[in-house]
């Protein structure tokens, strides 16, 4: 039967797996601790004449405590023996406690003690008669006072079990979300990670690296749906170029014809990558030449006439140029404050994200982006992380995907 | 020097064996000691009451006959030898430790009902192995009197399964009571039913003797209910505990003096040889020593209970002496007369085996021998190798 609601989620388990702990720690300790036993002597005081209260009264002192300890062989001193005994008087009855590391040793002083106390009396009274006797009876016996295992073990177990409620209820109670993971944010907008791009990524004879192949894969399944994809920074810090001219190189490197382009600045740099496979090893990209944007020619930008908005003549030179490539791959700025990337970006068919693998999903801009979002490039992974590139590609995935609305 | 009994404790003792002869036996025959009917009690009171033995061991002032410690010693030693296990029912039992009672109020209520055997009452001395020590509280009660408030436990309270009142020894703190700022120990009547009482567990001791703990959870306590005065009660309910020995001695003496009768009867008997076992030496021995033993156990018993007659100086270790020596030798004579009887006398259903068990508990009750010879040993010590 599952618990009502408010207890949901409460750990029950934790209060008994503490007590049984704690019971089972204090059973240790006091398995290992000195018992302490204690017992009594009473003797009776029949002749009236005598002072019963200096017979209690010497059984502090120092002579009585030695006579005692000689009649019960104990290895105690007389101050172990003064700080072990308790002596009560009640009337003409004195009554002798004594604690000791056992039951017997603990009768044996108080019986000895007592028995002082009574040749004391039979030594001091003038009587012909009985002036002092020892009493059997009404004694409870030796007694472990200590360590007291029954109660100890109980009171350590009740001390848990106490803890352990208050801890289970402070594990169970409403506490504020905790700060997402990186990856938790981007499964939350639904981005999935595309490629990890490791910190030092080396590549082996001049062919694309792994993550390059990576982002080559994504971007060539969506060239069916437009032929530009846009690379942006998700957040400060991150670098979009490099895994743009990654991914370009790689899509060359698969025989298609690419442009790659730097929108951030004024003049964005027009690169065109060799198609050919053999070259690729060699042959760099090829500049076409720098774009004035601001200047003719374009098409249907008639010279002399105020030039059009930004995102305009961007649309118009990626349509000038989509006839020429297979794919086209642009560099834009951060699409959270720099409205020209977001012009650029919205001309492009899709967005490319790139992140640090470590960034801070505080950092995350807020606004979305203008254009469908492929996924994200994860860069600055480190080592261990982008050994084996694509099982930490599905976890990366997988922990996106949990992340994500309504899954 | 004359060490025969007298001829009145003579005749004391002739009449009251001819009492549980005549009329005893056949009232209890078949009776199981241990789970006597109802009826018994009463009925043998009568009885013992219409022969003028009842009241023997109650005090004048009671009505009662007001006997010394000869008389009742002579009185208790042949109501042993008869043998009949109901026979220590001739006498009345006694006011007990209700005679602490000290004022009208407590003769009344406590005392006299006790004394006329319309109510009991056990004594809780034993504190529980582990409980806090009984306490007595002062406090103003429900009803507004004065009183205490009782809380501990007490274990071993003889005969507290059957008692209407236990008698708590509990301490009062100091500072807690006006009339004892130094604090003591209380004797307190305490109603088996009265609120807080919880009775635990009822066992038997080898005697027959029934016991139980008794657990005091706040129970008011009227100060009407204190016997005495906080602080000398214990001392004044141990004050009586010479001629309780001498009790017990004299029922040792007296059942010592039973079995070695059984056993004479017994090795005088046919024998499946065909020879009584009186006939072997090794038998006459060991019969021998139980016949000398109890001569010497009977000669102690009347030398301490004439010294306790009058009131002698020594007369509390010759007590012991006495209690000591009746109570082993006792133990010692049912033995040997078990070993003459052989295994029959092992039987449940066996007198012997039933003295064997009363014998060991004997030895133990009012003083172990232990403790009485400690009492014995400073007395010579003191006193000089002469002084007994």
């Amino acid at each position: 039967m599952p618990f009502p609601r408010p207890f949901r989620g409460f750990p029950w388990w934790l209060p008994p797996a503490a007590a049984a702990l704690a019971a089972l720690a204090a059973a240790l300790i006091i398995g290992s601790a000195e018992p302490l036993w204690a017992a009594d002597a009473r003797v009776w005081i029949r002749d009236e004449q005598l002072a019963v209260e200096e017979l209690e009264t010497l059984l502090s002192e120092p002579s009585a405590l030695r006579r005692a300890l000689e009649r019960s062989l104990s290895e105690m001193t007389p101050n172990e023996l003064a700080a072990a005994s308790n002596v009560t008087r009640n009337g003409m009855l004195l009554t002798v406690t004594v604690a000791a590391p056992s039951g017997g040793e603990a009768q044996d002083l108080a019986t000895a003690l007592a028995g002082v106390a009574a040749d004391e009396a039979w030594g001091r009274s003038n009587s012909p008669g009985t002036p002092a006797e020892e009493l059997g009876i009404g004694w409870p016996g030796p007694r472990q006072i200590a360590p007291d295992g029954s109660a100890d073990v109980s009171l350590a177990g009740l001390a848990a079990l106490l803890g352990g409620l208050g801890a289970a209820a402070l594990l169970s109670r409403p506490r504020a979300a905790p700060a997402p993971s990186s990856l938790a944010l981007l499964g939350r907008r639904g981005w999935r990670p595309l490629a990890i791009i490791p910190e030092r990524e080396r590549s082996r004879d001049g062919e694309p690296p792994p993550s390059a192949a990576q982002l080559a894969d994504a971007i060539g399944a969506a060239l069916e749906r437009g032929r530009t994809t846009a690379f942006a920074p998700l957040h400060d810090g991150a670098d979009a170029a490099l895994p743009a001219l990654q991914a370009a190189r790689a899509l060359a490197g698969r025989g298609l014809s690419v442009l790659w382009l730097d929108a951030r600045a004024e003049h964005p740099l027009l690169l065109t990558l060799p198609s050919d496979r053999s070259d690729q090893r060699a042959a760099p990209p090829t500049p076409v030449a720098p774009v004035d944007l601001n200047a003719a020619p374009l098409p249907g930008w008639l010279a002399g006439t105020p030039a059009p908005p930004w995102r305009e003549r961007m649309r118009q030179l990626l349509a000038a140029n989509a006839a020429r490539f297979e794919a086209i791959v642009l560099v834009v700025g951060s699409l959270a404050d720099e409205p020209r990337s977001r012009a650029t970006a919205e001309a492009a068919d899709r967005v490319v994200l790139t992140a640090r693998d470590d960034f801070d999903a505080a950092d995350a801009p807020s606004p979305p982006p203008p254009s469908p979002v492929l996924g994200v490039a994860l860069t600055h992974a480190a080592e261990r992380r982008a050994a084996d590139f694509q099982s930490a590609l599905e976890a990366a995935r997988e922990e996106a995907d949990r992340n994500r609305p309504g899954e | 020097m004359n060490f025969a009994l007298p001829d009145d404790l003579d005749d004391l003792q002739r009449e009251l064996l001819t009492f549980v002869a005549e009329q005893l036996d056949p009232l209890t025959r078949g009776a199981d000691p241990e789970a006597p009917p109802a009826h018994l009690r009463p009925e043998i009171a009568r009885l013992a009451e219409q022969a003028g033995f009842y009241r023997l061991s109650l005090p004048a002032a009671d009505g009662g006959l007001g006997a010394g410690p000869l008389r009742i010693t002579a009185a208790r030693e042949a109501l042993g030898l008869s043998g009949n296990p109901f026979a220590h029912l001739v006498l009345a039992h006694g006011p007990g430790i209700m005679r602490l009672a000290d004022n009208d109020a407590q003769r009344e209520t406590l005392y006299a009902p006790v004394l006329a055997g319309q109510r009991s009452a056990a004594f809780g001395f034993t504190e529980a192995p582990g409980a806090q020590r009984t306490q007595a509280v002062a406090a103003a009660l429900p009803d507004g009197q004065p009183g205490f408030l009782l809380t501990g436990k007490k274990a071993f309270v003889t005969g507290g399964d059957r008692a209407d009142w236990i008698v708590v020894v509990a301490n009062v703190p100091a500072e807690s009571h006006p009339d004892a700022p130094q604090g003591g120990t209380a004797l307190l009547v305490v109603d088996r039913g009265a609120p807080g009482v919880e009775q635990g567990p009822v066992g038997a001791s080898i005697d027959g003797a029934t016991h139980c703990s008794f657990t005091f959870s706040q129970t008011p306590v009227p100060q009407s209910r204190l016997l005495g005065k906080i602080g000398d009660g214990l001392p004044r309910a141990l004050a009586n505990i010479d001629q309780m020995r001498l009790r017990v001695a004299a029922e040792a003496v007296g059942m010592s003096r039973w079995a070695n009768r059984l056993t004479l009867k017994r090795i005088e008997g046919p024998h499946r040889s065909g020879t009584p076992l009186a006939e072997r030496e090794q038998v006459q021995a060991i019969f021998a020593d139980a016949v000398a033993e109890t001569y010497q156990a009977r000669a102690t018993l009347y030398r301490a209970a004439a010294a306790l007659e009058s009131d002698a100086p020594h007369a509390a270790t010759e007590v012991a002496i006495a209690k000591s020596t009746a109570t082993e030798t006792l133990g010692r004579v049912i033995d040997r007369a078990i070993q003459l009887h052989g295994a029959q006398a092992l039987l449940r259903s066996h007198p012997l085996e039933r003295a064997l068990r009363i014998a060991r508990s004997l030895r133990i009750a009012e003083g172990p021998t232990e403790l009485l010879r400690l009492t014995i040993a400073r007395h010579t010590r003191t006193a000089g190798p002469t002084a007994l």
